[in-house]
């Protein structure tokens, strides 16, 4: 099967999963994104934008797909099989009370590279949730095995709790990155990695327009920003490494391509979520030129180009 | 006296059972010798000489293949699964228990040479091949030894070859099952719970392997058979009503419905099935709650003679206990491990309070002492919403409670439908592994129920357990685990007290008392035939007491006569 990327979303009940996979299947502005949810009857897309029904998997028009895992994820996953070449992505909702870093288990026995876990959370609800006798044991693990928290209704809590709710965050998940969110609207280049307007974030594109210097999205109230590092001699894996860890909680993911030194005929590719990061063989580089380019999404503000590049140091 | 035969009841043919004696459940007369019985009901209990008021009236015959055996009511199974056994009696057994079943004797093997005996005794009669690998259920390493892929390479290098674990979720694996399986090394290697140098897949791991056998286990023919198994079982088992406790966990609730149904006729069981919906089936369905009592509500429609619903709801509220995800409150596991939640408690709460206020009795699976908090602290608040006197709602399992929650049950008037069989074959490895030996000991804690007056009745869960009330009362009285060890004699029960938990207290929580579960007039005349008195066997022969046979609504079923519908399953 093709090397789909998959993400795991997790977070307990009413923390706003179901509308922000709502939300994702009809923005992936051209990404092919399959999803595999728990509960279909919440799944509510709007009708003009079903291509057809196909037992228990939905077609959308804009070449997504969302399909009921039900109780047997081998067989959701093995639906997805036969369609592998017409997908980019695959987003797997974990349900309220399971632990997304199994359901992360489930996605990788089909060799299916993880690209993150994300959960979200109710930022009225989840300091409740998480002292709760049945439930908060739960909750805090979900939170350990996040790679990015999505605070989700900040709408809903004054200033002082959200103060003291990302304080209590650093202490419970120290170095995970947290978005704050709004009925679920997270930027699609944060969730799956892809920029709007983009099929995929492609780091060897040069029609990109942010080349070397930052990028805000002014039409998120918590906005994000992007930053492109470039290097054009190769690197050694330390200096990655030291990089990956360096990046801290305001940065959300990187992702480029790597030119190595101790194998510098081939293009590797750099992956980060949060703290987890990855570094993967991929192709001969060929004709193209040898560059290190890597593209890191953040919070807005929160660093610089310069800063960043600093990081990147030899 | 002038009799008016307007106002006489009519019986089509009155069939007086003399025995030597019946054991009634009946406090006011709790034993008798003999019972007349008419229109499929009970007339009147006592003896040849009380009955005569009734055998003058009225044209009878003596049915007098009783006369040297012991009647007590017909055997009743709280919490069963038909599609379970359906399942696993596909395959022949080689557990560290007995197993006597309509498709074979399988008696316990609990050495490593005993099982490799019988293993390949029984590889020898599989003829199948084109269709289906040779599956051996019941293996457990702790009695059978190391039997994983390099053993079974070595006994069988040339067919696929499967050990199905006891616990029901883990497959062992030779070579030639790998093949055809279609598994690399590289793959099974990348899969977690996973040990490819062993062959052996538990839990997630196994998953993929059961979706392939799926198509062969429930093939229409294969599957339909395995239902007329589980019949057979539970005719042996002296059992004429059960509770099923989960339609549709295999996704299609109707069709099972309409199979069991279909089947339980087709062969003239002698047994009636109550069905149960559960969460398990309308949450995987996406269904809310008022959308799942619609249905529930409709498929209640068609309830026959034998098959039926009547207004029981499940709740599925922890794991499985084999595989440790029961749900335990401080200090949890030893092995510091979660437990799971099959739903979040908000969710089980909208379905528990839908169903309770349209009236329905509510059970649910609870393994462990958190998880019996939750559903006190529903029942409790439920009765704050709607206040229900009877209602019965029923943990099932009991699996590991604190004694101060079967007082806390009381006072919310709950009941328990137990599994003893859980302490049986449990209650050593979990203080080892993890719930230490206080905990470890004191799984279902029966003692603690029978010292306060809580009613309460005994299951098999089938195949947790073997289908056979007789067996669970006997584990239920001795508290003798398979290992020998008797923990925590103190939540032992009495002998009656285990009697009245598979029939009278049994028919307490299926809500027909008023039919079934003891010999008086008016009610079923369902009985379990036995060959020997339990009374006078006392607690350690309970389980080796032979059954006759059963009646079920008068009508006679020995077991051995029912050679046409238990056909070998090893091909």
């Amino acid at each position: 099967m093709k090397s789909l990327p998959f993400t795991v979303i997790g977070g307990y009940l009413g923390a706003g999963k179901t509308t922000l996979l709502n939300h994702l299947l009809t923005n992936t502005s051209g990404l092919r994104v399959a999803m595999l949810v728990n509960d279909f009857g919440s799944v509510n897309i709007d009708v003009d934008l079903i291509r057809n029904h196909e037992g228990d998997t939905i077609n959308l028009a804009n070449g997504c797909m969302c399909c009921s895992i039900a109780d047997n994820f081998a067989m959701a996953i093995s639906r997805l099989r036969d369609r592998a070449d017409d997908l980019d992505h695959i987003v797997i909702e974990a349900s309220g009370v399971a632990d997304p870093a199994k359901i992360a288990q489930y996605g990788q026995m089909y060799q299916l590279p993880l690209d993150g876990i994300l959960v979200v959370a109710d930022a009225e609800q989840v300091r409740t949730q998480a002292q709760n006798k049945y439930v908060g044991d739960t909750v805090l693990r979900q939170f350990a095995q996040a790679d990015l928290i999505v605070l989700n209704k900040t709408d809903l809590a004054s200033a002082e709790d959200m103060a003291s709710l990302r304080t209590w965050l650093t202490e419970i998940a120290p170095g995970t990155p947290v978005i704050e969110s709004v009925q679920s609207q997270v930027p699609l280049a944060v969730l799956l990695g892809a920029h709007e307007g983009h099929a995929a974030v492609n780091p060897l594109s040069d029609h990109l327009p942010y080349h070397n210097h930052s990028q805000p999205q002014e039409d998120h109230p918590h906005g994000f920003e992007s930053w492109t590092l470039e290097r054009s001699h190769p690197l050694n894996r330390q200096v990655l490494a030291h990089f990956a860890k360096a990046l801290g909680e305001d940065i959300y993911r990187a992702k480029g391509f790597v030119c190595l030194q101790d194998d510098p005929d081939r293009r590797y590719v750099y992956q980060q979520v949060g703290a987890r990061w990855s570094l993967e063989p991929d192709a001969a580089w060929g004709d193209d030129p040898r560059r290190t380019r890597l593209v890191i999404i953040g919070r807005r503000e929160a660093t610089n180009a310069d800063s960043l590049d600093a990081l990147l140091r030899d | 006296m002038s009799s008016n035969s307007s106002t006489q009841p009519k019986f089509d043919k009155i069939t007086v059972f003399p025995a030597r004696k019946i054991i009634t459940m009946c406090d006011a007369m709790p034993t008798a010798q003999a019972v007349a019985v008419g229109n499929g009901k009970i007339i009147s209990v006592g003896t040849m000489d009380s009955l005569k008021p009734w055998l003058e009236r009225y044209p009878h015959e003596i049915d007098d293949r009783f006369v040297d055996k012991i009647l007590m009511p017909g055997l009743i199974d709280p919490h069963v699964h038909p599609s379970l056994p359906a399942v696993t009696t596909q395959f022949p057994f080689i557990a560290p228990d007995d197993w006597l079943l309509p498709t074979g004797k399988f008696p316990g093997a609990t050495t490593p040479e005993a099982y490799v005996e019988r293993l390949k005794e029984l590889y020898a009669q599989h003829t199948d091949w084109d269709n289906i690998p040779f599956i051996c259920w019941g293996f457990h390493p702790l009695w059978h030894g190391e039997q994983y892929r390099p053993q079974l390479n070595e006994l069988f290098p040339d067919k696929p070859v499967i050990l199905w674990h006891r616990s029901f979720h883990e497959l062992i694996c030779n070579d030639e099952a790998l093949k055809w399986f279609d598994l690399t090394e590289e793959e099974v290697k990348r899969m977690p719970e996973t040990n490819w140098e062993k062959g052996h897949f538990w839990e997630n791991g196994a998953q993929p392997l059961v979706v392939k056998l799926s198509p062969c286990l429930f093939d229409p023919k294969r599957y339909g058979k395995g239902v007329e198994t589980f019949f057979a079982m539970a005719h042996q088992g002296g059992i004429t009503s059960c509770l099923d406790m989960g339609i549709g966990i295999f996704g299609d609730a109707v069709g099972e419905i309409n199979l069991i149904r279909q089947i339980a006729d087709s062969v003239n069981a002698p047994c009636r099935v109550v069905l149960t919906p559960t969460t398990v089936d309308f949450l995987a369905r996406g269904l809310k709650s008022s959308q799942a009592l619609e249905q529930v509500e409709e498929w209640s429609k068609t309830n026959s003679r034998r098959v039926m619903l009547d207004r029981h709801f499940k709740l599925q509220v922890d794991g499985a206990i084999f595989g440790g995800l029961s749900q335990y409150g401080f200090p949890g596991y030893l092995d510091g491990h979660a437990g799971m939640w099959m739903a979040p408690p908000e969710v089980l709460f909208e379905f528990a309070e839908t169903f309770w206020k349209a009236g329905y009795q509510l059970h649910a699976h609870i393994n462990g002492d958190l998880s019996a908090d939750l559903f006190i602290d529903i029942i409790r608040r439920l009765q704050e919403i709607k206040p229900r006197f009877g209602h019965r709602a029923t943990l099932e399992h009991f699996a590991f409670t604190h004694e101060d929650q079967s007082r806390q049950m009381q006072e919310l008037g709950m009941l328990v439908s137990a599994n003893p069989y859980y302490h049986y074959i449990l209650s050593d490895i979990f203080s080892n592994e993890w719930l230490g030996s206080d905990r470890g000991a004191q799984m279902v804690r029966l003692g603690s129920l029978e010292r306060l007056g809580i009613p309460f009745a005994l299951h098999s869960d089938c195949p947790m357990a073997p289908l056979s009330p007789l067996t669970l009362a006997w584990t239920a009285v001795n508290r003798v685990t398979i290992n020998g060890n008797l923990n925590s004699p103190e939540e032992r029960i009495s002998l009656h007290q285990a009697l009245r938990a598979i029939t009278i207290d049994a028919a307490w929580i299926l809500r027909k008392e008023n039919e079934i579960g003891s010999i008086r007039a008016g009610k079923m005349a369902d009985f379990a035939v036995l060959e020997a008195d339990p009374y006078e066997v006392g607690a350690e022969g309970l389980k080796d007491i032979p059954i006759w046979g059963v009646v079920f609504e008068g009508e006679v079923h020995p077991v051995h006569g029912r050679t046409d519908t238990i056909k070998s399953f090893i091909d």
